[in-house]
């Protein structure tokens, strides 16, 4: 009885993911979307192209002084695109995700640590950043429609 | 399967609990007490450098209130990724370089520990509640390459310990 119990809520979270199960796969996605071994433009393109609906069209990326704002899904992608040619073995994953959803569920932020692992010719490397990603739904599905990166340091001699 | 008894020992039974209590306590000091880092980078020559073991007391802050001059852990990202840094300004203090030379409220603070001096330029800036201006030992690059800045209080995991 228990194990039919067990598989009964077992089927409806597969079936029937809440709000953050979902964000959870559309950042898992996304994060196999970007990452990558170095392969050829064509193949890169067409990985960055099936990120397009995770994403939505006004999404904007803003890693803060001295860069500028990115605005717009295919110049986001396409800057991942160029980033994932650029190094080798790039790995992506999204940890310590922490999903706050607002009480209409229309819109949700989550702050998690974006760890990249790759080659950079030199050797293997690793970066790690907090970001706060924010969601929106449209159309029942959770996109992404902004991500901020959250500077740990305050700089005085920047705004 | 039996063990030889160089792993297992006179008594397996005993080792077994000594190899469980070993592991426990690792547990305990690794995951509450103690956070060990490994120096990557220059920013904290000579105090630290490339490849040194370092170990952040993950408890001193929850007892006290960080101190000017403590080599501390800054959370980035995570629970895992730190910067280590030496705080030079307090709360509510102000804070600049002028010529290099480090001003808080105006005057020069005396830092033995610095051994290359810089030529950085920074105007007086306050610093607000709860935040510490923590900055590199290091200061021969760019002051723009170099990672400084005010941290708030929930970000500074602990001093190093030795």
């Amino acid at each position: 009885m228990a194990a039919l119990a067990g598989a009964a809520v077992y089927g409806w979270r597969v079936w029937f993911p809440n709000d953050e199960a979902q964000i959870h796969a559309v950042l898992e996605r996304i994060a196999d979307g970007i990452s990558g071994d170095g392969e050829g433009d064509a193949r890169r393109l067409a990985r960055a192209a099936s990120l397009l609906e995770e994403f939505d069209p006004d999404v904007t990326v803003d890693a803060g002084p001295p860069f500028d704002t990115l605005r717009g899904r295919d110049v986001i992608l396409g800057a991942a695109a160029k980033m994932n040619g650029s190094v080798r073995n790039l790995d992506l994953s999204f940890d310590d995700v922490v999903i706050q959803v607002d009480a209409v569920r229309s819109q949700a932020t989550a702050n998690l640590t974006a760890e990249a692992r790759f080659d950079d010719g030199g050797g293997a490397a690793v970066d790690a950043r907090e970001l706060d990603v924010s969601f929106t739904r449209i159309d029942g599905a959770w996109v992404v429609s902004a991500v901020t990166l959250v500077r740990p340091l305050r700089r005085l001699d920047q705004p | 399967m039996v063990l030889p008894r160089w792993v297992a020992g006179a008594n397996p039974k005993r080792t077994a609990m000594r190899a469980a209590v070993m592991i426990g306590l690792a547990f305990v000091v690794f995951g509450y007490l103690l956070l060990p880092v490994r120096g990557i980078g220059i920013s904290m020559e000579p105090t630290i450098t490339q490849g040194d073991l370092v170990f952040i007391s993950r408890l001193s802050y929850r007892f006290r209130d960080p101190k000017r001059g403590e080599v501390v852990a800054v959370r980035i990202a995570g629970n895992s990724v730190v910067l280590v840094k030496r705080i030079v300004a307090l709360p509510g203090e102000l804070v600049g370089f002028r010529a290099g030379i480090l001003h808080i409220n105006g005057a020069p603070l005396d830092e033995p520990y610095v051994k290359n001096q810089s030529d950085w330029d920074l105007v007086d800036g306050p610093l607000g509640d709860g935040e510490y201006f923590v900055v590199g030992d290091n200061r021969t690059m760019p002051m723009r390459l170099h990672e400084m800045g005010a941290a708030s209080r929930q970000r500074l995991i602990g001093p190093t310990l030795f």
